[in-house]
């Protein structure tokens, strides 16, 4: 190892060329993992935001009065009652949100589903609307004024149950009237399976009815999820073997450069009696070794670089998928250094006095 | 001793040894002949770095070559002198030494030792390049013996060389053979400077008819 460095400082034209062009190729990797990473986790989000991970049943009941009543569907996952206005809250910006009537015990659900959620009513839920006013905004439904609070950071949950929306007191919005009234359970996927077989058998009790129930089943959008990754695999294993060929193909082209050179001190070191393999071992290991350096030196600057640059400060490059994912490419380099040491074989078998005089 | 038995060699169809036979005691050697005669390549064979189909090369029983041979038997002067590059002289020594001794001392000591016998000492931190011809020759029979090999084999090592330096190398090459009266050193060479110390001087002319000097002569200026 001493021996390396030594001669890499006497002359390091070669590994440097090696290492910079290894490192650069390994932050293109890791930025490419990155921005991969940030994609799918983006598209999870946005499942997520759609319920995608969630079975999520409505239920229109007659009156106020069933609403508290228990469902078949009780024990299964938390649910909301609420009911819902037939006209639009107008904002003084001009929106205009559906608005859902919560009784106090509904608020009191809320809460507990949400913990830190300001339930202080009126409330706007709006990821678009910004206030500086420490009120809010104002906003009106029919003929009554009010001041809401606004919540801007909705939960993806919280979200999936309402969407962009105004919450008020049922006891607020009664003098209106004309309320219909829901009530919404949100039942993670993992007990899809039950949630199916209970759902199918109560539909056989009691027949399916479009307009009372909603059901979304987010196996189609899962699948879609299925294929993105597939495609990211499919990208990793491409961008892998690219960086794969490149590192082959450079490390191969500076061994054909160097190749008299190399030829004569290989024989040198023959005729002092040092084995092939220990020649071979050690170019291999020198290789591999400026392709492990590369890519830590790599990861330094994909980070940096993520850091410093605001479209890249998006990207994610370190998570447990993304980590697989620099292993892989890393493994690839590694396996193209190993590759590139094979010419070295041409020559390890010469006689030294053919070529040394 | 070195003993050479039937030994037949050539390049491409051309044998250059045909049964060649011959023993090489302990003690100088000098082997003279004309240009492309087979000197280098005698002395190849004898090093272990040519391999041959027929006959024998043996020292002291065994076969010469292999790694033990070639890293503790074994000191080479090329004809070339084939000094790393980009190394200093130092570390050229280094590199040879350390390959069959891990005592650093003993190896600084020789390297100290041996650099003011051949009168390199101020020199040990330049590469070959900044060297004189000279120097780097005498850099080359430094490297050949910081192991204290048991044979040790030049090929022209004073060829282009003034009168001091070859004398530089004609006392280390006594020196190196007083040391120890077990050692065998072979000396291909024109040099008539060289002849006081031989031991023996063989005459590779005299194993080659002239025609074929000349056909070789011929066929390599081609």
């Amino acid at each position: 190892m001493i021996d390396t460095w030594k001669r890499w400082c006497e002359a390091p034209v070669s590994p440097l060329a090696r290492l910079s062009v290894t490192t650069f190729f390994a932050a293109v990797g890791f930025l490419l993992v990155g921005a991969l990473n940030k994609f799918e986790e983006k598209i999870i989000d946005e499942l997520n935001d759609l319920g995608a991970n969630r079975i999520q049943i409505r239920e229109r009941v007659s009156s106020f009065a069933e609403l508290d009543g228990g469902l078949f569907l009780d024990g299964f996952g938390p649910y909301l009652s609420y009911g819902i206005l037939p006209l639009q809250a107008q904002v003084e910006t001009k929106h205009t949100f559906p608005v859902y009537a919560l009784s106090d015990s509904d608020w009191d659900r809320v809460g507990e589903l949400f913990p830190g959620l300001p339930l202080h009513a009126p409330l706007i839920l709006s990821n678009k609307l910004t206030s500086h006013s420490p009120i809010g905004l104002n906003i009106k439904i029919g003929n009554l004024e009010f001041e809401a609070s606004i919540l801007n950071r909705v939960d993806s949950l919280l979200h999936s149950y309402f969407g962009e929306a105004v919450l008020i007191s049922y006891s607020e919005v009664v003098p209106i009237g004309n309320l219909s009234h829901h009530r919404m359970y949100q039942i993670d996927m993992h007990d899809h399976g039950a949630i199916r077989s209970a759902l199918a058998s109560w539909i056989a009790l009691e027949g399916f009815i479009p307009n009372k129930y909603q059901y979304t089943d987010a196996s189609q959008l899962k699948s879609k999820l299925e294929r993105f990754k597939r495609t990211k695999a499919q990208v990793l294993i491409g961008a892998s073997f690219t960086i794969g060929f490149l590192v082959i193909l450079m490390y191969m082209s500076l061994t054909i450069m160097e190749f008299k050179q190399s030829k004569y001190v290989v024989a040198l070191m023959k005729s002092f009696g040092v084995s092939q393999a220990v020649i071979f071992f050690q170019r291999m290991l020198e290789n591999i070794g400026i392709v492990i350096v590369s890519f830590g030196i790599g990861l330094m600057v994909s980070l940096t670089v993520s850091l410093q640059h605001s479209f890249l400060s998006q990207i994610i490059i370190y998570n447990a998928r993304g980590t697989i994912a620099m292993c892989i490419i890393a493994a690839s380099g590694m396996l193209a250094a190993f590759i590139a040491t094979l010419p070295v074989l041409l020559y390890l078998k010469a006689d030294p006095g053919k070529i040394l005089k | 001793m070195i003993e050479v038995k039937n030994l037949t060699f050539g390049y491409g169809e051309k044998y250059i040894f045909e049964n060649y036979n011959n023993q090489f005691s302990s003690g100088i050697h000098l082997i003279k002949g004309f240009s492309s005669c087979g000197k280098t390549t005698l002395l190849k064979l004898i090093a272990g770095l040519l391999s041959f189909k027929q006959g024998s090369i043996t020292y002291k029983g065994k076969a010469v070559g292999g790694k033990a041979y070639l890293r503790d038997q074994l000191g080479y002067v090329f004809q070339d002198l084939n000094l790393l590059p980009d190394a200093s002289i130092e570390r050229n020594m280094l590199i040879r030494a350390s390959l069959n001794s891990n005592d650093m001392k003993l190896i600084t000591q020789r390297i100290q030792e041996f650099s003011a016998m051949l009168g390199l000492t101020d020199l040990m931190q330049s590469s070959p390049e900044q060297l004189s011809l000279g120097q780097q020759q005498r850099a080359a029979v430094m490297r050949a013996i910081i192991h204290m090999p048991h044979i040790l084999i030049m090929d022209e090592p004073t060829s282009s060389l003034d009168d001091l330096n070859t004398e530089v190398i004609k006392r280390v090459i006594e020196q190196f053979v007083h040391l120890n009266n077990d050692r065998v050193v072979l000396v291909a060479t024109h040099d008539e400077r060289l002849n006081s110390i031989a031991d023996e001087i063989y005459d590779f002319n005299k194993f080659l008819p002239i025609d074929r000097h000349l056909e070789t002569m011929v066929r390599s200026t081609r």
